[in-house]
């Protein structure tokens, strides 16, 4: 069973790291752009919640 | 207790809710999942129901081993959703809710393909209008680019189930053949389960929904296309790599993703995963596992939802780039939060323990070991992601940007603390979940072995976060995904052909038609403040109908 934890402790370190870099080197190489910048994005460039009344951070609205 | 199908129950409901005034709406839609919900747990397994269409016996309630946790968890977070927008939702969102989790039952208890492509369908219309219902242009949006990715597998369902029936003269819905109709069907399942790279509509979609319709997107369009695969195609090789790699793309662009609801949405995509590797391998004790897995998600997903919904309604901020410092203003949230969050994670104790065990587990004695360890990646990336990520940069640290956080109402913390205790509950005594399940297959998840591996995993995993957790900073991002084609195609194709297109087709000789009015033809539709969506998805949406209609004409037949 130590053996068994020793070797699940050495992977989860490597897959941790390997996880981490290799997201951000993708990120940084082809998929991330600064925020609101896509295609078809509408709204605030940053995020349509940012200084939203309260009411449309819900989506209630006055149906009546 | 009567025996009819919930889903008649929610879409019954659903139209109530329409009709009953306002200040009604909030009770309604409790009572209505409620009473579903007990339906559903009145129903005795082996109940159906059948109806004659046109000569043809459709079954609309086949409520057997599989089709039961499904039911029953999709009824119970119906539940738990509509008590957690008690005071947030408005109409359309309570009827389209309602009516969505009355689809989503209505696909797990069709007994045969055609009534599961009419609650297919359904689904895709509710779902709709479920996003639509927050009316903001970024709903909007997100709303026109999922109509036409359903669409298309919609139609290319249909299309299998025809090409099914007029090939074997059957339209039962139960173990099926690969072969050139059922791979129509097969695609038409994984577009719905969120399959990458037929993937980005969840986390383009999911986030720009209202907090309450969040929770209830994340529960029924891709577990009831798990059910469809568990229904349909266990043991099928094919989907263990498919569910491989959907569970490493998720967590990998959940590591990258600064907006929080979107960053749980690729971990939908991932988790999603684990139970398509559990079908793929399709022994008796991995479709116990992929259900087991799918029946925790939707409560623990469902819970982390309300959690980061419960963030963005009291600070008006979904991006950890702009949050920070919350621990002092939302500390009931970070530990409900915490509880979905070490569910997701398996960490012994929580829901997702005994779930991902059995799933895990049946995988590598499958003989896939290779896919087991590649599953066992992903946990680390969702332990990091989902639990030391997002609460570290969005409760703890310094805040990032000046933020007003306004109270949150009593409601959204009862669905939290419920949620909360059905997780808990589950970890400490899986038989609450494993007695749901389809096949007896006898599981022991707490061993000394698994606990030990499970705690040095997440422990290994939090350490390594403390090293890297410089490089985990957030940062105001979108990450590009396969959506790219069809968000960026048009705007690169437009200029260039429309002009083209619009010569050809002035050219054309014209027949005398209807004068459709000017804001229709732009796409404008009143009623659903302003522009819903251009008029090609319009043009596209009839003609599916159309298809639709079409292709039922010849089933029938």
């Amino acid at each position: 069973m130590i053996v068994d934890a020793v070797i699940i402790g050495v992977f989860a370190m490597a897959a941790s790291v390997v996880l981490v870099i290799g997201a951000k080197w993708l990120g940084s190489a082809v998929v991330s752009r600064p925020a609101g910048t896509r295609a078809g994005e509408l709204g605030d460039p940053r995020d349509d919640l940012v200084d939203a009344p309260a009411d449309a951070r819900t989506g209630e609205v006055d149906d009546a | 207790m009567p025996e009819f199908s919930p889903a008649f129950v929610l879409l019954v409901g659903a139209l109530v809710v329409a009709m009953v005034p306002r200040r009604f709406g909030a009770v309604t839609t409790v009572a209505v999942a409620a009473l579903a919900l007990l339906v559903t747990v009145g129903l005795p397994l082996g109940a159906t129901a059948t109806y004659d269409f046109y000569g043809i016996e459709l079954t609309t309630m086949r409520f057997d081993g599989l089709a039961r946790p499904f039911a029953l968890v999709f009824a119970s977070i119906m539940l738990l959703g509509a008590v957690f927008g008690w005071s947030t939702m408005g109409t359309l969102e309570r009827v389209a809710g309602l009516a969505t989790a009355g689809a989503a039952i209505g696909v797990v208890l069709a007994g045969d393909l055609l009534t599961l492509f009419f609650f297919w369908e359904l689904k895709v219309t509710t779902v709709v209008l479920l996003v639509l219902a927050r009316r903001r242009a970024v709903s909007s949006a997100a709303a026109t680019r999922y109509l036409p990715v359903h669409l298309v597998g919609g139609v290319v369902l249909l299309g299998g189930v025809m090409w099914h029936h007029v090939s074997t003269g059957s339209l039962q819905f139960e173990g099926l053949e690969l072969t050139g109709p059922t791979s129509l069907v097969l695609t038409g399942f994984l577009v719905s389960a969120a399959a990458v790279p037929l993937h980005a509509w969840l986390p383009d979609t999911y986030p720009t929904a209202t907090v309450a319709a969040t929770v209830l997107l994340s529960a029924f369009t891709t577990k009831s296309a798990v059910y469809a695969l568990a229904r349909g195609f266990p043991g099928l090789d094919l989907l263990i790599w498919i569910g491989v790699v959907m569970a490493l793309f998720g967590v990998v662009f959940a590591i990258l993703e600064d907006d929080i609801r979107r960053l749980l949405s690729y971990h939908i995509v991932s988790q999603v995963g684990f139970m398509v590797a559990a079908i793929g391998v399709g022994t008796a004790a991995a479709v116990n596992g992929a259900t087991a897995h799918a029946t925790a998600h939707v409560l623990y997903k469902g819970l982390l939802l309300m959690g980061a919904g419960a963030v963005v309604y009291a600070t008006g901020r979904s991006r950890t780039s702009q949050l920070g410092g919350l621990r002092g203003a939302l500390p009931i949230v970070l530990v409900l939060y915490m509880v979905g969050a070490l569910s997701i994670s398996g960490l012994a104790g929580f829901s997702g323990f005994p779930a991902k065990e059995l799933a895990v587990s049946s995988i590598g004695a499958g003989g896939e070991s290779v896919a087991q360890w590649l599953l066992k990646l992903a946990s680390v990336g969702t332990f990091l992601s989902v639990a030391l990520k997002l609460p570290a940069f969005t409760w703890f640290g310094p805040a990032r940007e000046p933020v007003s956080v306004q109270r949150i109402p009593a409601t959204m913390y009862v669905a939290m603390g419920v949620a909360a205790i059905a997780n808990i509950a589950i970890g400490l005594r899986p038989s609450l979940l494993f007695d749901l399940l389809p096949a007896p297959e006898p599981f022991v998840p707490y061993t000394a072995g698994k606990l030990v591996e499970s705690t040095v995993l997440l422990g290994v995993t939090a350490i390594a976060f403390v090293v890297l957790r410089a490089r985990l900073t957030p940062k105001a991002t979108t990450s590009l995904d396969t959506d790219v084609v069809y968000r960026e195609l048009p705007v690169w194709l437009g200029p260039r052909l429309g002009p083209r297109v619009g010569a050809v087709v002035a050219s054309l000789p014209r027949p005398a038609l209807p004068t459709v009015p000017a804001a229709w033809r732009r796409g404008a539709l009143p009623g659903l403040g302003g522009t819903v969506a251009p008029g090609w998805v319009l043009g596209g949406t009839i003609a599916g109908a159309m298809v639709f209609v079409l292709a039922l004409t010849v089933v029938v037949r």
